[in-house]
């Protein structure tokens, strides 16, 4: 039978990426950060194409179809009539950022035939038909609501779809300006952290507040319909005129300057980050609700930057409203890359799509990046001198637990890479949630970011239940660390913290549960049930650390720095090693010891590439 | 007569070289704003190395073709007019930078606006809150074949 390729690219907002299907099937997938260590890279991911082809094993003349993620021209359309509508005071903005799109972003078509020697036609999906695409084709549902929510594409917002077979529709959106995501992003920018790639750490920030501002927000802001469409009040913002997402009417309405990045994080804009992150809550709620009524389906697939928030992915699964829940772990703009040439595969050419319509079957999905053989890791070892030892995947797992019993902290690189944000136990940073200051000592030694930052934990199926309340729905999240949970109470101590009305930042040295490192401070956890047939290497090391401590879960976060993508090769682990305070690298079956290492690594460079975000 | 003639050449040399001067400054500066508009940068290589060429050039053909006239003669003037020209190429990768950033996005700023105005652009619906709530798509928004379109 001949093969068929299709190449997905995303690229020039954040986060770009490359997808490459052969058959219908995914065989790799990563974003271009990873390789130019430049974190959300949005330049064209030449290198995570290169990687795709190489690990299919194919040239680009091979290739069928690429197809791009949104359609340039109309979201163009959509950059213009903004700067029409808000003439002249959009003249600093619109100076920006037309030379831009006239050299470069009107051009994809021609730039991709260029930079890739490709003589054939590109396609263009639109922007949340590769989201939706991304979530629904890889799902086990045959049939499925869609929800897609992000900052904007083309005009669209939101998206509600209708996936059933091979088949997607999109049956309603919600139009620019009014968006959840650049809602979101406005306060995000708010409290000091960045737009695009700071959400996160707002989502994080919000168990420290109370939503006192909410009400506020409510009144002034945004309006939620109950049909869940939302609709902003536009004085209060900059976003479609100006280079900034709010205005001095927004920061007087509060009272507050915006934070500035490195400024102390004081209980205002903790309390800024519980309001917002509620009503997102609420907000996402409600367009399910729409979603449920208009599809009248029993499952969900949620994509767009905004299905990466874990407590509103929570308080959805939470709501019963559907029964199953998927997002694909990659839901965000680089997961667009896949979800465009999914929906090439079986929209366009009609494909049969065969979904594992199982409940017991989780799609394999993170590991779809590079990965590297022992003669490849040993080389390099060899090549700085570094002292190593070699071991056998038993004596790994056994000496791994041993030395996190021992409160060691370890650098784990195994397999392929993940696809997504997520470190899903591939290049992860692990250690014992234990130990009640191991959050302190992995974000201030290890990750040298915010004190207040969780951790998560990375649990054994066999005992995910005996630790946490997982919603029935939030089965397919799990896996890939999509959504918080409570811990259950037997597990948690001092309870009555959670309702402090003390500075929570003060509270962070307080004993609060058995796994003291991942509980955060309202009591929940984002965990990552890890299954072995998801992930042998990891499932096992888990086993014997269970085996010998009794302790079924150890800390799971992404391997690498503030400021840093997550490691990719070998060399990018050995950077990350070397720069922060991890004890131990564990390289496929190669360990190295900090203690034991003579050799000094030149970091000059690597630092250069460091922003701090 | 002779030097009547010499000081008619001198005029038209004079007034020929303001002429192409002042062309070859504006083929320069268009050329400098659609490199910068287009590629990303405002390096000036082909234009002002063929012009320079000219340039310098000139009055050594000028003197060739009448060799008696003085002022044609000096080799200074030929110099004095690459430097020069090298140095107002340097001061025009600022200032077509200026240009190409500025005068020509404002211009291109205010056609759109005239434009929008003019043809009353529905698109504005948007902005101005007049598209809310959530819009029914179009059946054939859902046609895969539209994926083979640019938009």
């Amino acid at each position: 039978m001949e093969k068929t390729y299709i190449l997905g690219i995303s690229a020039f907002y954040h986060d770009s990426a490359a997808a490459v299907l052969c058959n219908g099937e995914i065989i790799a997938a990563a974003q271009e950060e990873r390789f130019t260590r430049k974190k959300a890279d949005a330049s064209f991911p030449i290198e995570a194409i290169k990687f795709c082809l190489n690990y299919a094993g194919i040239k680009i003349s091979d290739i069928n179809e690429i197809v791009f993620y949104d359609k340039p021209i109309l979201k163009f359309d959509r950059i213009l009539a903004s700067y029409l509508h808000t003439a002249p005071l959009g003249i600093r903005s619109f100076l920006k950022a037309i030379p831009l799109w006239l050299r470069e972003k009107l051009w994809i078509e021609d730039q991709i035939k260029k930079d890739l020697m490709y003589e054939k036609d590109i396609l263009f999906t639109q922007h949340h038909q590769s989201h939706a695409a991304s979530a629904f084709y890889p799902s086990p549902f045959n049939e499925a609501a869609i929800l897609t929510v992000d900052g904007a594409g083309e005009w669209a917002t939101t998206a509600v779809s209708l996936g059933n077979g091979n088949k997607l529709d999109i049956l309603e959106t919600l139009e620019f300006p009014h968006s959840l995501g650049l809602l979101y992003s406005a306060f995000t920018y708010y409290c000091g952290f960045k737009v695009n790639s700071g959400e996160y750490k707002l989502m994080g920030l919000a168990p420290y507040g109370k939503p006192i501002y909410k009400e506020k927000i409510l009144n002034n802001l945004v309006q939620v319909n109950t049909d869940g469409s939302i609709s902003l009040n536009l004085t209060f913002f900059n976003f479609i005129s100006g280079l900034k997402m709010i205005n001095k009417k927004f920061c007087k309405l509060f009272g507050m300057p915006p934070r500035r990045p490195e400024e102390p994080l004081t209980q205002f804009y903790m309390d800024i980050a519980a309001s917002i992150q509620e009503i997102t809550n609420e907000i996402i709620v409600a367009m399910a609700k729409h979603a449920k009524e208009l599809t009248g389906c029993k499952n969900l697939c949620f994509a767009g930057g905004v299905a990466l928030n874990c407590s509103a992915n929570n308080v959805l699964a939470k709501s019963g409203i559907f029964e199953n829940i998927f997002i694909q772990p990659a839901a965000g703009d680089a997961g667009g890359a896949l979800g465009a040439a999914l929906y090439v595969h079986y929209a366009l050419h009609g494909n049969i799509r065969n979904p594992q319509n199982n409940n017991d079957v989780i799609p394999q999905l993170p590991g779809l990046g590079p990965d590297f053989s022992p003669e490849e890791i040993e080389k390099l070892l060899k090549h700085y001198g570094l002292n190593y030892k070699k071991m056998s995947d038993d004596d790994l797992y056994k000496y791994c637990a041993e030395k996190l019993n021992d409160q060691q902290i370890i650098g784990w690189f195994q397999g392929r890479m993940e696809f997504g944000p997520r470190a899903l136990g591939y290049r992860s940073i692990i250690a014992d949630p234990r130990s009640a200051d191991m959050q302190k000592k992995m974000n201030l030694k290890i990750k040298f970011r915010e004190s207040f930052r969780p951790f998560a934990p990375a649990v054994m199926e066999d005992f995910a239940d005996e630790y946490f309340d997982i919603p029935s729905s939030s089965k397919y999240l799990t896996p890939y660390m999509l959504t918080t949970t409570q811990i259950l109470r037997k597990h948690l101590k001092n309870v009555e913290s959670f309702d402090s009305t003390e500075n929570k930042i003060s509270l962070l040295g307080i004993d609060r549960s058995t796994i003291n490192a991942v509980t955060h401070l309202n009591g929940s956890a984002r965990v990552q049930v890890v299954r072995e047939k998801d992930n042998p290497k990891f499932y096992k090391l888990l086993r014997e650390f269970y085996r010998q401590t009794k302790m079924p879960m150890v800390v799971n976060t992404s391997f690498n720095v503030r400021g840093e993508p997550i490691v990719c090769t070998p060399q990018d682990a050995l950077y990350c090693f070397f720069a922060s305070n991890i004890d131990i690298l564990v390289l496929e079956c190669f360990i190295l010891e900090k203690r034991t290492q003579s050799v000094k690594m030149d970091l000059t460079e690597w630092k250069k590439k460091i922003i701090q975000d | 007569m002779e030097k009547e003639n010499y000081s008619r050449l001198n005029k038209k040399t004079l007034r020929t070289f303001c002429i192409s001067f002042s062309i070859g400054m504006l083929l320069i500066a268009i050329f400098s704003i659609l490199r910068q508009m287009f590629k990303g940068d405002s390096q000036i290589n082909f234009i002002p190395a063929i012009i320079t060429g000219i340039l310098s050039c000139y009055h050594q053909i000028a003197a060739w073709v009448v060799p008696d006239n003085p002022s044609l003669r000096k080799p200074h003037f030929a110099i004095f007019a690459m430097l020069f020209f090298y140095i107002t190429n340097a001061i025009w990768k600022i200032v077509t930078l200026i240009i190409g950033t500025v005068v020509f996005g404002i211009i291109f700023y205010l056609i759109f606006t005239i434009t929008s105005v003019v043809l009353k652009l529905n698109k504005k619906d948007h902005i101005k809150n007049k598209i809310t709530g959530w819009q029914k798509v179009p059946e054939k928004i859902n046609l895969p074949e539209q994926c083979r379109k640019l938009f």
